[in-house]
């Protein structure tokens, strides 16, 4: 379990306070989500599509999955080849207004909440 | 077949998802649950929630009734000679595990399976290959999902111990040619398992006319509950199997002599089945036996192949959609796979029709990653999979091909 945002994170966050930015926004939004998750008990595969969200503004579900399957999740993305638990878990995380899907060309775009 | 009669058996039918009635196309992953199977386990729990086969009182003599009757239900529906030779698994897999680890198999011999098989009917022979350094081979379905029967004759060879092969397929549907591929393996001294998770609950299923060695069902395909499946066995080979699991009630006696423990165990069924049991799965899947018989196997085998026909008809009209798997309905259960190329996964086809038009269907790889790398797809891009059953109606058919039209649409 990923359980509070570290020391590190924190840190981070309050540097970037004295200059709001996109990213500031996107970090302070994952942040909530994390301090969330404790509360709530996101599975592993929830905490990893939100991590993978926080990079971009948007993505396609191949692009979440692509992503997920890179070195520096592997900690945290456990799934099949596949894909079928991670969107599962994404599909859970926008019924719980945690982040958000919109289909359009190519299929679903899948936003961070505080994203634009 | 009254299907607006039977559709009322199952209540989940009834439900109103995203605004539409919903349409349930994925029976092959799990089926719906009549109110009869339904009603079956609710009594166990209700009226004798007691140990079977050892509790001596009257709720204990009720459920070793029932426990007992389910097994000679579940015996009758697929026609073994005796309800002994059927052991209640927790599904499929568990079975399908239970010969892989326990049959007795020669030094140096050979274990023949194929790219189509589920992971659930390759990887436990593929780990007993690995455990007791013994030969494997795989056949290679064709792209459509069915073989070459002079593979299997020049693959079977006298040093073949033992083939592992799925009856009908998960993902392409196609019915493997089983009763030639047993004598063809019989003939070179060889055993068969039969994995029929998928055709079990589509198809009439008789393990002696087709003189399969081992078989394996998952009941939660086949309107009966989750968490229980069968494992068929010819009783002599049972009885020479290793014990897969030991303990509580696979014993006759336990004697203590000269500081020793010396076990004797029971012959099968009890000898592969340790511990308590799932008593109200075991009653539910015996109800859902009957409940299936007395629709009839033929008819639903038929029912499904009118519909299956529909489905690859509307679907072959449709540009952006490839289907896979033969479509010679005669050797194929009710599942179409098959991909939309206007989406970069097949997990948005599922979302959307879900979201959209309450439409359930499958995607991913299906635990068969070996085909789908045959077939140059990858597990991640999946395919989709849509299947039917006795509850299915034109109706599904004709809303999932209405889904698919404005998903196919919207993204493009």
């Amino acid at each position: 379990m990923l359980g509070q945002p570290s020391l590190d994170e924190i840190n981070d966050l309050n540097v970037e306070r004295s200059k709001p930015s996109k990213s500031y926004t996107q970090k302070l939004s994952y942040l909530s989500i994390l301090r969330h998750e404790t509360m709530s008990g996101l599975s592993r595969n929830a905490q990893c599509v939100l991590r993978i969200l926080e990079l971009s503004e948007s993505m396609l579900t191949s692009e979440i999955l692509e992503a997920a399957r890179q070195p520096e999740y592997v900690d945290l993305c456990a799934d099949c080849a596949g894909g079928d638990a991670f969107i599962a878990a994404a599909s859970q995380l926008a019924n719980q207004g945690l982040i958000t899907k919109k289909f359009g060309k190519g299929g679903y775009r899948w936003h961070l909440v505080g994203a634009k | 077949m009254d299907v607006a009669r039977i559709r009322e058996d199952f209540p989940v039918l009834k439900r109103i998802i995203n605004g539409h009635p919903l349409v349930y196309l994925d029976s092959a992953c799990m089926s719906l649950k009549p109110l009869q199977v339904i009603a079956a386990m609710r009594e166990y729990y209700e009226q004798y929630p007691a140990c079977a086969g050892r509790s001596i009182h009257k709720l204990g003599e009720e459920a070793s009734n029932a426990y007992s009757a389910a097994r000679s239900k579940i015996a009758d529906f697929i026609n073994t000679a005796e309800p002994e030779e059927c052991i209640w698994t927790r599904n499929a897999t568990e079975s399908l595990n239970m010969v892989a680890s326990s049959v007795k198999l020669p030094k140096g011999s050979k274990i023949v399976t194929t790219t189509l098989e589920h992971h659930s009917g390759s990887l436990p022979f593929v780990e007993r290959a690995r455990r007791d350094n013994l030969k494997i081979e795989i056949i290679e379905a064709k792209d459509d999902g069915t073989f070459d029967i002079e593979d299997w004759k020049s693959v079977i060879d006298t040093n073949t111990s033992l083939i592992s092969v799925v009856h009908s397929s998960n993902v392409t549907g196609t019915v493997a040619p089983m009763k030639e591929i047993v004598e063809i393996a019989h003939d070179r001294g060889a055993l068969v398992m039969s994995d029929d998770a998928q055709y079990a609950p589509h198809h009439p299923l008789d393990v002696q006319d087709l003189d399969v060695d081992f078989s394996a069902i998952s009941v939660h395909k086949m309107c009966g509950p989750t968490g229980v499946g069968v494992l068929y066995g010819k009783m002599g080979l049972l009885k020479s199997m290793d014990m897969f699991l030991v303990g509580g009630d696979t014993v006759a006696d336990v004697r203590y002599v000269d500081g020793k423990i010396v076990p004797e165990y029971l012959p099968p069924p009890e000898k592969f089945e340790a511990g308590l049991q799932n008593y109200a799965g075991a009653i539910g899947a015996g109800a859902a036996a009957d409940y299936l018989q007395s629709i009839g196997m033929h008819n639903i085998e038929l029912h499904e192949r009118n519909l299956l026909s529909f489905m690859l008809k509307s679907l072959k009209e449709l540009d952006n959609v490839t289907i896979f798997g033969t479509d010679d309905i005669h050797i194929k259960t009710g599942l179409v796979a098959f991909m939309v190329s206007t989406v970069n996964t097949a997990h948005d086809v599922a979302g959307y029709l879900s979201d959209s038009y309450g439409i359930m269907l499958r995607s991913g790889a299906h635990c068969t990653h070996p085909y789908h790398y045959q077939m140059g797809i990858p597990p991640s891009k999946g395919t989709n999979r849509a299947s039917v059953y006795l509850y299915n109606n034109r109706k599904d058919v004709e809303a999932f091909i209405e889904g698919l039209h404005a998903l196919i649409e919207a993204s493009s």
